[in-house]
């Protein structure tokens, strides 16, 4: 376990708030940028949308705060994720 | 919290056990979503051109602020935890009632956005519905289910954060036991994650 109990701050809290409230602008601006449905419209979208999902979790759920056993957890549970989404691909593409 | 409590140490509960299990049907959650987002990826690509014609359709600026809305009650939940381990109870309760409304602000753009859909015959049953190309009722069954899969969260957290507020009320609460505070703010901060990834799928990729 940590040895030393770290406090969360309101300050930190805002800031969380103030990278979030930049990346929301972002990706709607980058989808009129990159034209809605293109493969980089995709990806620039669910990567912000990753930066963003990563503040969240690391701030506000206080994962940074948090064993390291949790990172491992969350680690696993995208681990499990990427598998499914790359079977399913993989099999509706070569079907 | 945080520290695993020796046997015998007279306190008779444990921070880290409650908060694991909450992590743990998190993940729960993500897989009930993570297979809707599955689900999603495949009919995107197999009626690409349907989803794209019903997507021009969506209302940005009201997706916007609903995002907004859901990333500044995600602050005011982890301030009112924050405000909670401060030992300041009174800004703490004041911070979750703001979520609350937040939470209703939420739903009561939902509403909005949802009878217009409504009013223009665009829900499963009605025949302009009926008569629309198989993708483009699949991009708006996705989008009913999806996000009203998700207002369901967004309706549970809220009684949740009632709930803190009594427990904080009664003194179960306290600066010293934040555990269920935390989890609440878990399950909150969840339904915001899920949020973040909805807005672009269902708004932003038009």
């Amino acid at each position: 376990m940590s040895n030393h109990e770290h406090t969360p701050s309101f300050k930190s809290d805002l800031i969380t708030f103030g990278l979030l409230m930049l990346l929301t602008a972002i990706t709607i601006w980058a989808s009129y940028a990159t034209g809605g449905t293109t493969v980089l419209a995709v990806l620039v979208a669910m990567g912000i949308a990753t930066v963003k999902a990563t503040l969240v979790v690391r701030n506000f759920m206080h994962i940074k705060y948090d064993d390291v056993i949790y990172r491992i957890f969350i680690g696993v549970v995208i681990i499990i994720f990427a598998v499914f989404i790359t079977l399913l691909a993989a099999d509706y593409f070569y079907r | 919290m945080a520290h695993y409590e020796i046997p015998n140490s007279g306190l008779k509960r444990d921070d880290e056990g409650k908060k694991m299990g909450m992590w743990l049907f998190l993940f729960t959650e993500v897989l009930l979503f993570g297979g809707l987002f599955l689900v999603y990826a495949m009919y995107r690509f197999q009626y690409f051109d349907e989803f794209k014609i019903v997507a021009e359709h969506m209302d940005i600026t009201l997706g916007a602020i609903n995002t907004v809305i859901l990333i500044a009650s995600s602050l005011t939940v982890a301030m009112s935890i924050t405000a909670m381990k401060k030992g300041l109870d009174n800004v703490a309760v004041l911070l979750i009632i703001i979520t609350i409304f937040l939470a209703l602000s939420f739903m009561v753009n939902k509403y909005f956005e949802w009878s217009d859909h409504i009013h223009h015959g665009l829900f499963p049953g009605f025949d302009t519905f009926q008569h629309l190309e198989r993708g483009e009722g699949m991009f708006l069954f996705l989008y009913y289910f999806m996000t009203g899969l998700h207002g369901l969260h967004v309706v549970v957290g809220a009684v949740l954060l009632g709930i803190v507020i009594k427990r904080i009320m009664l003194g179960k609460i306290t600066s010293e036991n934040i555990v269920f505070q935390e989890n609440a703010g878990l399950y909150w901060h969840l339904v915001d994650l899920i949020w973040i990834y909805l807005f672009p799928l269902f708004y932003l990729l038009h």
